[in-house]
Formats: C-alpha cells, sequence, structure tokens
C-alpha cells in the first residue's frame, strides 16, 4: 500500500472566540461530515453561545477528515472541533478511501454497511429492506437479532381495527426533550438576575395619542423607504432621550461600582421559536426615530434568518421589552445583567379616560398604554425610576419629532 | 453415583475394563509397582499382575509397536504414555502402522494410548503440550478429549472396546481439579457424541477438555446468553451437534488450549463455513494459545495459556459484534 500523494496537510476548525466574555460554545449542528469537500469560508457547523446562535465558515477549503466534537456537546473556546486536510483535491477520493483502508477515528468504525450471511439470508426470506432495520451491533452493524426483532415487529397487526381511540399514554411516560442550549442559556442568565439583582417593577399609564397620530402620518412614507414604523421606535427614541437625562438608568453594576455608559447601546427583546434574544442598537442616542425604526427592523430580522453576528448581541446599556405586540399589558420584567434597568412595552389599547379641561372633566376614549419598568433597587431609588419613566411618558404624550 | 476426580473416574474406568474383559491390559513406563507417574494405575499391578500391568522401557516406539501387535492379535492393549508430548517417539508405529492398518489389511486394531496432556503446571516446553491435532492428520485413528470426571470414564470404556485406535487426551490440569458424580460399575460415553453443556441463544462456544470449564466459568461470570459445546469427540466430530448450535446462535468460538495454526479450531471454522455460511452473523473466532513452545516461566506460561478473562473478553467481543 505504498502511496506516492503528497502529505496530508490538516487545518483545524476551531470553537471561535465569540465575545469577551464568552468562555465556551455548543455545536447545534454539522453542515459537513467526514469525507465532505468544504471550500473556504462555507458552512462547517452551527454553534451555539450564551450571546449568539451562529454559523461557522471553515477557515480554509479542503476535504473534513474528521470531527472532534458531536453535535450539542459542549467545548471551550479554541477547542479543535474539526480538521480539514488542505492537501486533498475536490473530486479526489480521501486518502484512506483511496488506499482502501476504513479512515482512522477515536470511535468504532462504521459497521452499518457490513451485512452478516445470516442477515442477508434473513432479509431475503421476509423480503425486508435492511435500510429500515437500526444495527444494535459494534459500529451499527445489523445483528441477527436485529433483523430477526424486525421481522418480528412487521408481523405485528397494525392497530387500525379498532374503533376506539387508544389509551392516553401514561403521565410519566409524556414526551421528555432535553433543554436546548439556547433554552439552559436563558434559564442560567434569568435565574442569575433574579437572585443577584433587587428587582422593583414601577409602571406608567401613557396616553399615547399623539404617537397614534404621528405614527398614521409618517407610516406611509416611512414604508416607502422600506422601514416599517411601530410604536416601538416611538418608545426607543423617547427612552434613548430620557436616558441622557438620567444616566444612572444607561450603567451597569460591576460588583460595589455603578459604571455610567457614554453610549446608548440600546437592547431589543426579539422572540423567536427558539427562545429569546437581544440584538443591540449600538449609538442609538445617534438616531432619529427613523434611525431606529430602521435598526429595529434590521436587527429583529436579521435575528429571525439567525444572520446576527456576535457584535450585535454585545454591549447593551438598557434594553427595552415589547410583549404588548401580543396584546398584554402588565408584565414584571427581568433586568438583563450586568444592566440596571429593562423597560417593558405593552399593548396599546383604547381605554375611557378623565381628560382635564379649563371647562371641566370630561370623559373621552384614548390609546393607552402601560410602560413597565423594572429596576435594580442596589443601583438607585425609586425616585430616579419614576422621574425617568415621567420623562419617557412625557415625551410620548407631547410627541415632538425632533426632540 | 459416587464423586470422584477425573483421575480417579480414568482409574475407575480402566479398572472396571480389566475386570470385565481379560484381554485388556496396561502398557507403559513406571504404571506397575510405581502406579505411573500420576497414579492413575496405582494399586493395578498388585490386582491385576505383572502380566497385565506391563513396566516398559524408555522406548514409546515399543510401547505402540508392542500395542499394535497384541491389538491385531486380539488383544485390548492401554497404553500410558508418561506425558502427551512423548508419543513423537512411538509416531511410526502409530501414524504407519496402527492407523493404516485397518486400510490396507482389514485388520482391527483395538488399541488405546492414553496421553496426559496440558500445561499450567511450569512444566515447560516438552511436558505441557496439547499435540491432540497431530492425529487428526491421520486418518484411522479417533481422538478423544474428556472434560468431566463422568465422561473421562464413560470415554475411556467406549476406547477400550472401539475396534479402531483411539487417542485418549486426559489432561494432566485437570487430574485432582475436577472432580463429580460418576456412575459406578459400567459406564459408556459413546465416541462422536457431543454435548450440550449450556444452552443459550447470542452464541456458541465450541471447547474441549479443559476448556470446557473455562467457558462455563466465563459464561456464568459473564451472564449471557450463550451456549457451551463440550466436544468431547475430536475426531470423529460430531457434526450435527456442532453445526445445529452455529445455526440457532450465528456466533462462534472456538475455545482450545492446544497452537492455533491448523488445530482443531481451524478444522472446526473450515467446517462452519462450509456448512453453515448462511447462518453466520460473525466471524469465527478463535481462543487459543499463540503458536508458541509452553514456556517453563510461570508468568510466561500464564500469558501464553488461555485464561478466564481472555475467555470473557472474546465472548464479550463476539456478542457485541
Amino acid at each position: 500500500m505504498s502511496s506516492s500523494r503528497t502529505e496530508t496537510a490538516l487545518t483545524e476548525v476551531t470553537m471561535p472566540q465569540m465575545g469577551v466574555s464568552v468562555a465556551e460554545g455548543t455545536i447545534v449542528r454539522w453542515h459537513k461530515h467526514p469525507g465532505d469537500w468544504v471550500a473556504a469560508d462555507e458552512t462547517v457547523c452551527e454553534i451555539s453561545t450564551d450571546k449568539i446562535d451562529t454559523e461557522l465558515p471553515s477557515p480554509a477549503s479542503g476535504r473534513l477528515v474528521r470531527i472532534l466534537v458531536e453535535e450539542n456537546q459542549t467545548v471551550g473556546v479554541g477547542a479543535v472541533l474539526a480538521e480539514i486536510d488542505t492537501g486533498a483535491q475536490p473530486g479526489q477520493a480521501h486518502e484512506a478511501e483511496a488506499n482502501g483502508h476504513e479512515p482512522e477515528r477515536k470511535s468504532e468504525p462504521d459497521r452499518s454497511h457490513v451485512i452478516s450471511p445470516v442477515v442477508r439470508r434473513v432479509a431475503d426470506e421476509h423480503g425486508i429492506d435492511l435500510a429500515q432495520v437500526e444495527g444494535t451491533g459494534v459500529g451499527g452493524r445489523i445483528r441477527k437479532k436485529d433483523v430477526m426483532a424486525f421481522v418480528q415487529g412487521a408481523d405485528r397487526p397494525l392497530h387500525t381495527e379498532s374503533p376506539y381511540m387508544p389509551e392516553p399514554e401514561p403521565v410519566n411516560g409524556e414526551p421528555r426533550t432535553p433543554l436546548s442550549p439556547m433554552r439552559k442559556q436563558i434559564a442560567e442568565h434569568m435565574t442569575r438576575s433574579r437572585r443577584t439583582a433587587a428587582h422593583v417593577t414601577t409602571v406608567a399609564e401613557v396616553d399615547m395619542s399623539r404617537v397614534v397620530a404621528r405614527r398614521v402620518e409618517l407610516k406611509e412614507q416611512f414604508a416607502d423607504r422600506g422601514t416599517p414604523l411601530t410604536y416601538l421606535a416611538f418608545v426607543a427614541r423617547a427612552t434613548v432621550a430620557a436616558l441622557r437625562e438620567h444616566p444612572v438608568l444607561n450603567a451597569s453594576l460591576d460588583g460595589d461600582e455603578l459604571v455610567r455608559h457614554d453610549a446608548v447601546n440600546l437592547g431589543i427583546a426579539v422572540a423567536l421559536d427558539e427562545g429569546l434574544i437581544v440584538p443591540v442598537i449600538h449609538d442609538a442616542h445617534r438616531l432619529n426615530l427613523e434611525g431606529l425604526a430602521q435598526a429595529i427592523a434590521d436587527l429583529s430580522g436579521r435575528a429571525r434568518s439567525k444572520q446576527l453576528t456576535a457584535e450585535d448581541v454585545q454591549g447593551g446599556t438598557f434594553t427595552i421589552t415589547n410583549p404588548g405586540q401580543f396584546g398584554t399589558v402588565l408584565a414584571t420584567p427581568i433586568i438583563n445583567q450586568p444592566q440596571v434597568a429593562i423597560l417593558d412595552l405593552e399593548a396599546v389599547v383604547k381605554r375611557p379616560v378623565v381628560v382635564e379641561a379649563e371647562g371641566g372633566d370630561s370623559i373621552a376614549v384614548r390609546p393607552m398604554v402601560n410602560l413597565c419598568l423594572s429596576f435594580d433597587h442596589r443601583a438607585m431609588d425609586g425616585a430616579d425610576a419614576a422621574r425617568f419613566l415621567g420623562a419617557v411618558k412625557a415625551r410620548l404624550e407631547q410627541w415632538a419629532d425632533d426632540a | 453415583m459416587s464423586e470422584m476426580t477425573y483421575l480417579e473416574a480414568i482409574s475407575d474406568g480402566l479398572r472396571e475394563e480389566m475386570r470385565r474383559d481379560e484381554t485388556v491390559f496396561c502398557l507403559g513406563e513406571d504404571i506397575g509397582a510405581f502406579g505411573g507417574a500420576f497414579k492413575v494405575t496405582a494399586g493395578f499391578h498388585a490386582e491385576f499382575g505383572a502380566d497385565r500391568v506391563l513396566d516398559m522401557p524408555l522406548a514409546e516406539n515399543i510401547i505402540i509397536g508392542a500395542a499394535v501387535g497384541a491389538a491385531v492379535e486380539g488383544m485390548r492393549p492401554v497404553c500410558e504414555m508418561q506425558f502427551a508430548d512423548f508419543i513423537a517417539c512411538g509416531f511410526d508405529q502409530l501414524v504407519n502402522v496402527a492407523a493404516k492398518l485397518h486400510y490396507r489389511q482389514g485388520v482391527a486394531v483395538p488399541m488405546v494410548v492414553r496421553l496426559p496432556s496440558g500445561g499450567g503446571f511450569s512444566g515447560g516446553p516438552f511436558h505441557s503440550q496439547n499435540p491432540e491435532a497431530w492425529f487428526l492428520q491421520a486418518p484411522g485413528l479417533k481422538v478423544v478429549a474428556p472434560a468431566t470426571a463422568a465422561d473421562a470414564k464413560g470415554l475411556l470404556v467406549s476406547a477400550i472396546r472401539d475396534p479402531n485406535p483411539v487417542m485418549f487426551m486426559e489432561h494432566k490440569h485437570l487430574y485432582r481439579r475436577e472432580r463429580g458424580d460418576v456412575p459406578e460399575g459400567e459406564h459408556t460415553v459413546p465416541l462422536g457424541e457431543a454435548k450440550v453443556v449450556r444452552e443459550g441463544q447470542e452464541m456458541t462456544i465450541l471447547a474441549y477438555g479443559s476448556s470446557v470449564g473455562l467457558a462455563q466459568d466465563a459464561a456464568g461470570e459473564l451472564d449471557e446468553d450463550i451456549e457451551i459445546v463440550d466436544l468431547r469427540t475430536l475426531w470423529p466430530l460430531d457434526r450435527d451437534t456442532i453445526l445445529a448450535s452455529v445455526r440457532k446462535t450465528g456466533k462462534v468460538l472456538v475455545a482450545h488450549e492446544a497452537t492455533r495454526a491448523c488445530g482443531v479450531g481451524a478444522e472446526l471454522s473450515a467446517l462452519i463455513a462450509e456448512e453453515a455460511f448462511e447462518d453466520l452473523d460473525a466471524p469465527v473466532r478463535r481462543l487459543t494459545a499463540p503458536d508458541v513452545p509452553i514456556p517453563f516461566s510461570p508468568p510466561l506460561e500464564q500469558r501464553v495459556l488461555p485464561g478466564l478473562d481472555d475467555m470473557k473478553e472474546a465472548a464479550r467481543e463476539l456478542l457485541a459484534y
């Protein structure tokens, strides 16, 4: 088995550093498998960290020789995930294949294709497609007992004659699925925040009449420029402006120190099927209403298509969450650590409200919204939070585009 | 029934046959007043006299040759090799005369050669061999290898009564360690019949001699669904019992203490490949001594002889396959 091939040149695929605080990542899914040709920058696998889910591009072109970290395994930053033979040519057989030998692997070689004489005979006698039979032998080999069990299972009549529903599964037989890496990270992050921060939630009712009117006026022209205009954008603009006036809320707690941030990096919580993610509008204080609306549309769109970069989810200084889109009217949100407050935007609903006027009070129908602010009582007192929330309320009720 | 050792059972069978049939006699080195190197014939000299318990010179070709002549004349000699290894010195008389007389001249040669075989006692390369495979290459010889006390007696009696030369492999390690109930008086075990000593579905261990107990211990410790066939007779093989077990389980481990190349395991592997290929679910595996002489050094000898851990490991691998 002499070989005239040049020596194998291996390039390692490693777990990338997805942000300064990220120490480890989880393989969600392998897109490439041993023996596959991989082009440089082509996605080799999906990874999940506590900041972000992303696709990992290949560092080089070549043939994927082996995978060292299985799906759902978590490894540290820098760990070798796979090896790519950059000496291989596209279309050329893998060296081990060319030599007629199984490639060297850490685990048992795949023997699912090895069919023993007796398995072949039993399959022929019963007309069984062996691709349907699960092998329990070494390397996934189909054993005699596997094909015999399959034969017995196939002979069992299907449950079609009975007019009755089958008995429900007992409670302890209910399906159980392990938490996804993302759910586990959210669980850890939320319980840690709940455990460390002194959460207080304060609520302001806001009359959104002016915002509603202004949205009607602007909606079409924004749409023409490709930007959907939501109430969230108005609230974001009012929040950013109020944070500039009340910097104690645009801050982080670092041990016994409060770190005030110059820039407002506004996190926007986006609900995905897999779980919550919070992309960040960096330097939100530099954006006007349209800029914020654009940024919100861009980030939420990319969050849903899993196109966020690591940077997109880093560096938030304050977070807005928006469950009101689903019609709820009150919540006590959990602070996104290490931030010190989070603003919750509930549904805008028409309600009868008392309107004070010179001629006397009257009852009017107004579009109202509840803004719920959870703040960390370690970092500030109720008065600070209430003043900030009042400022947001005032800006929304007396909406002025340039304010 | 009475409980006796493997060695006592051999003595018992030989004594029973000598009492029953006056044509049966023993010949060998130091088997008379001394009772033999392993004391199989202890007391025989006193009971049967020097005419039926012959002390022979250190010349195995004379022992075998004398036995062949006596057998042709209608006697039923039972030769004792002091160690099985020494049969090499009597080989011409055995394979060229005893084995071929019936084929050439239609003459019966009802003789038995007892061969104390096997290692495990630091006997070294000249006193520890398991030479049974040598005899499978000499058509005309039968070969038996009992694993239990009862079979040792029953097979010896049948071997003495058989009209052909029979090689009786008696394992020295079993002499005083193996014991069990043995029928008193007349007891025969037919030649050419293997015995399923443990029923199972997942794999078959084909074994004989000292490897049978090893296989039973391994199967018991592993607590797996293992079938064990004690071959008892190595030639002619009990093809029906062997192949029935192979067809049932589809996985076979052949175990013997003898060396590997062209051994009984090789013959069994070939038989199974020829007759039961479509029933195989795994390659036939062999657990044997490697193809080396048996060393004197106790640790080296332990390494060479297949042990309980080797048997368990081989069975585990085959079960998992």
